[in-house]
């Protein structure tokens, strides 16, 4: 890791408000990405990882603001530097990847155009220099026939192939950081394997930190380095990847890796298959948490404690951590 | 096949009409020459990518599609042939759950209607009777059957498709066609619809037909499966065998792209990725439909069309070099 | 369940869309959401439109008037009770047109007149429209084919030649020219239906609804209609304003009914003595600008409460 990091997040608290009410949808998150590094922030539909990927790059929704806390990227607090520094970083010093490749592309435009005008107006290319440089770009993404390619239009290619210029164009000014929201969610599975292992080959060759945002513990532990579990607008647990796979302190992460089900191959696969673990009942609502820990009413190990008092942010390991009482005990199947 | 088997496809094959072309009438090839045995109380799998067919087949099966050649028989009757109300009177014994929880629900009807609807359309039981099956479904489903008055939206992700399953079941089928039943839903979900779903067959003796893109669900819930590629079955075999000692090299790279939770040692550099995406359905290759992305591909394959044979019994692959080919996948190697 | 936990989900997109309601075994008991009903939220919404219910008050004074007005303003419309041209004063409030017949009383009686033949007109404009629609949409390939030829077809008649062709060929009567109005005017509502029937009809909703045992009448009228409905009402609210119109076009050029007062034929009898007379076509013109705009303001009002996206605020 290098001695400054590139991204860090403290404290973080996003707020919507609904016309009756203020209700925090992220709620006192943190974390660190170092340069070059990737990581994984997972959980359910509505924990708030996508929020907290808007808010690094300061697009949060109208309705939406930034409560308190900071987001320091390279030693600028990005809530202070304003709407033309911003402007500046966005897609210059970081950029996005969206799920659905095909809404973030502009039709009436060819694929050339649209990367062609990130350089030009990033980079001050001129119109041959910048067409040159998308070709490159085309061709670092493994499109085949980048030079016919260039002149398409997005419907013309296959949502692989779209998403592959997502990455181009995201990858345009070499960008110190990318986040990529389920960038493979709307995609095959053989295609979202090439899509995993581009971006691999890419961070290796530009030294880009990647954050990825999935609801696919499989994807973390594919992509990630450091992982980071989101409930219900908490972290829950954050650490190495390899650790909170193999030792997850948090009963969430827990029920989440044992309801996921798992590919057994060759000799495993005899045998009948085990019934799933359950996480029982749903996230309840947003602003109808219990007082204490979120979890609570789902966790199979909570009690009146967990249920009244907030957890402890309990530091498990060197670098790993997870927002629970009980992180010591192991789950009773 | 033994005479046990509930549903009894053969030869299945369903063109869509694409436009034309140069003067030539053009049609999507999405099904193409399918045949299946489903025994009861089993559940039979399709696993593919976008595209390859299965949910057409699905959607065949349910006659919701025209069926342009081949036969469809459950227990017996030849579905395929029956046609309007012949076949209307049949529906009870064959229901379908959705992928998609949210479109799949009439958002202006209540759940019980919803559950009711197939009893009231085909006239099943009294009134009264009717009313405790919603009750019983609901319950059994897993939700309070006081939820019977509520509206679809006032529901969540995982409780709408709750209410699909009770709604499939309330006709007491013999056959549940399930369409990508869980991958709309959250994975602490996906499990809590599994593990029903597998408890649901075992307690009410159900068949179901199982269609999924999802490797690690199929293994988990299905007895048999068949893999799917542009329209083809290219592998068919008991769960066991094709998780076991999968033979296509299209199975093998469904198998190598699908993600663990499992912490991983190292990097997997030497993963065995196919380059690519499926062609066009519209203009099928002549040979073999994966030669265009098999890394183990020879002119033999670009030329000609590998049948379905059977290596062991019950296991049915349909590639030239099925018996030869080394396997990429070190797990599969062990068990060879 | 709450309105308030609703309009979260869709004000944070995607993402916190599931997970409103509790769920597990034992759902939705404890927090019993009150049943909705959603008929009660559209008049809600409605009512609290101050544009649109400016307007359902305005037609209702005008309704109400044309019904009970004749019956308070014992005067005939027919019956010349001053001298000609008579300015608006204390005897005629309105004035008199040019055989001396009171202009207040035309108004009133003849409000009836061109709200019924606006109604009816409106009804068989959705009728067909509907009907045609539907089998269109629903049924598709050569049944869509030929029926949208058929649209086409009278889309590219004048419709007020057509219409003029049809009142002069049969009797120039009030069901009549309901007809005739009719008959030229409900291609956009087929269109319109068209287009909600090929939405709807792959919805997953409706092949559930054709596994369960459901007949084409059953999944047309009863399945896809309702949901295709909202774009339809507001379709027809306007319909009626267009009608209205149209009548009094007819009227003014001299086919409407003879033997029945509306306002289309005041304004028509009296259009050489504009200039002198201003009276007597500004009056039955205001109550014609005023229906139609109140209507307008109605249908404006219904598609913003059928709108689900407003809905919840």
């Amino acid at each position: 890791m290098g001695d400054e990091p590139l991204l860090e997040v403290r404290d973080l608290v996003v707020e919507v408000d609904t016309g009756k009410t203020v209700l925090p949808v992220i709620d006192g998150v943190s974390f660190i990405l170092a340069k070059g590094r990737t990581l994984g922030i997972v959980g359910e539909s509505g924990c708030g990882k996508s929020m907290t990927a808007l808010a690094v790059m300061q697009l949060l929704p109208p309705g939406f603001r930034i409560a308190s806390g900071e987001i320091r990227f390279c030693g600028e607090d990005l809530a202070r530097v304003g709407e033309r520094r911003l402007r500046a970083l966005r897609g210059n010093d970081m950029s996005m990847i969206f799920q659905e490749p095909m809404t973030s592309l502009n039709p009436v435009y060819t694929v050339g155009d649209q990367i062609g005008e990130t350089l030009r107006l990033h980079q001050r290319l001129g119109a041959a220099a910048a067409r040159q440089r998308t070709i490159e770009l085309l061709r670092s993404v493994h499109i085949p026939a980048a030079e016919r390619r260039v002149d398409d239009y997005p419907h013309q290619l296959s949502g692989g192939m779209r998403q592959r210029v997502m990455i181009a164009m995201a990858l345009a000014c070499r960008p110190k950081l990318i986040i990529a929201d389920e960038p493979t969610t709307a995609l095959d599975v053989t295609v979202q394997a090439q899509i995993f292992r581009l971006l691999e080959e890419l961070r290796e060759e530009t030294g880009t930190a990647i954050i990825l945002i999935t609801h696919d513990v499989g994807a973390v532990a594919e992509m990630a380095d450091e992982v980071a579990v989101f409930y219900a607008g908490k972290r829950a647990e954050f650490g190495p990847v390899d650790t909170v796979l193999s030792r997850a302190a948090h009963p969430y992460t827990r029920g989440l890796m044992a309801s996921t089900p798992r590919l057994r191959l060759g000799p495993a696969a005899a045998g009948a298959e085990p019934a799933l673990k359950e996480i029982a009942g749903v996230v309840p609502p947003l602003g109808e948490f219990e007082p204490g820990c979120r979890f609570s009413p789902r966790c199979p190990l909570a009690d009146l404690r967990c249920r009244d008092v907030p957890p402890p942010e309990e530091t498990v390991d060197r670098d790993h951590s997870a927002l629970c009482w009980k992180t010591g005990l192991e789950l009773v199947a | 096949m033994s005479a046990d088997s509930l549903l009894r496809v053969r030869d299945l094959a369903v063109h869509f009409p694409a436009g034309h072309r140069n003067g030539r009438r053009l049609f999507v090839h999405a099904v193409d020459g399918v045949s299946f045995d489903v025994k009861r109380g089993t559940t039979f799998g399709i696993v593919g990518e976008s595209g390859s067919g299965k949910s057409t087949t699905a959607q065949a099966v349910m006659r919701l599609v025209e069926i342009t050649a081949g036969e469809i028989e459950l227990g017996g009757v030849p579905l395929s042939k029956l046609k309007d109300e012949a076949l209307r009177s049949e529906r009870s014994r064959f229901q379908m759950i959705f992928q998609d929880p949210f479109s799949s629900l009439d958002p202006r009807r209540r759940a019980g209607a919803a559950v009711r609807q197939t009893l009231d359309l085909l006239g099943v039981g009294d009134l009264k009777r009717r009313d405790e099956t919603v009750a019983e479904m609901l319950t059994a489903v897993g939700l309070h059957p006081s939820a019977a008055r509520l509206y679809p939206h006032q529901f969540s992700g995982g409780q709408r498709q709750r209410l699909c399953i009770a709604r499939a079941l309330a006709s007491q089928p013999e056959l549940v066609v399930c369409d990508e039943p869980v991958s709309a839903l959250d994975v602490a979900i996906q499990a809590q619809i599994l593990n029903l779903l597998r408890r649901l067959q075992r307690e009410q003796f159900l068949t179901y037909l199982f269609i999924s893109h999802d490797l690690a669900v199929v293994q988990n819930i299905c007895d048999e499966v068949a893999v799917m590629y542009l329209g083809e079955f290219v592998e068919k075999a008991p769960t066991d065998a094709i998780f076991g000692g999968a033979r296509h090299p299209y199975t093998w790279s469904l198998m190598a792209a699908a993600l663990s939770p499992e912490p991983r040692e190292g990097r997997r550099p030497d993963r065995f990725i196919v380059a690519g995406e499926p062609p066009s359905p519209i203009d099928p290759p002549a040979g073999c439909r994966f030669s265009g992305r098999c890394p183990f591909a020879t002119e033999r394959c670009h030329r000609e069309k590998p049948a379905l044979r059977e290596l062991a019994p019950g296991h049915q692959v349909a590639c030239h070099y099925a018996e030869t080919l080394d396997c990429p996948i070190p797990a599969l190697r062990q068990a060879a | 369940m709450t309105s308030r936990s609703a309009s979260l989900a869709a004000a944070s997109g995607p993402e916190t869309a599931p997970a409103s309601a509790p769920q597990g075994p034992s759902p939705a008991a404890g927090t019993t959401p009150k049943p909705d009903r959603p008929l009660l939220d559209t008049c809600r919404m409605f009512a609290r439109n101050c544009p649109a219910m400016t307007g359902l008050v305005l037609l209702a004074t005008i309704v109400l008037a044309t019904l009970f007005g004749p019956g308070l303003y014992g005067v005939d419309p027919f019956s010349m009770v001053d001298m000609p041209f008579a300015p608006p004063g204390p005897d005629c409030l309105l004035g008199t047109d040019y055989l001396g017949r009171d202009i207040l009383a035309g108004v009133i009686v003849g409000g009836r007149a061109t709200l019924a033949v606006g109604a009816s007109a409106a009804a068989i404009t959705v009728l067909i429209g509907v009907v045609i629609g539907t089998f269109a949409g629903y049924f598709g390939g050569w049944v869509d084919a030929v029926l949208m030829k058929v649209t086409e077809f009278f889309q590219i008649l004048p419709t007020l030649l057509f219409a003029m062709v049809l009142v002069t060929i049969f009797s120039s009567s009030l069901v009549t020219i309901a007809i005739a109005i009719g008959a030229v005017s409900w291609t956009a509502t087929a269109r319109l239906t068209r287009a909600e029937f090929i939405r709807i009809r792959d919805l997953e909703y409706v092949k559930a609804a054709r596994t369960a045992g459901a007949r084409d009448f059953y999944l047309m009228f009863r399945v896809i209609l309702p949901a295709a409905l909202p774009p339809i009402i507001v379709a027809a609210a306007l319909a009626v304003g267009i009608s209205i119109l149209f009548e009094a076009g007819l009227s003014f050029l001299g086919l409407g009914d003879p033997n029945t007062m509306s306002w289309g034929m005041i304004i028509g009898q009296n259009r050489d003595y504009l200039l002198n007379a201003w009276w007597t076509v500004t009056f039955p013109g205001i109550a014609i600008f005023l229906t139609v705009l109140s209507i307008s303001l109605i249908g404006d009002g219904v598609n913003d409460a059928l709108n689900p996206r407003l809905r919840r605020r």
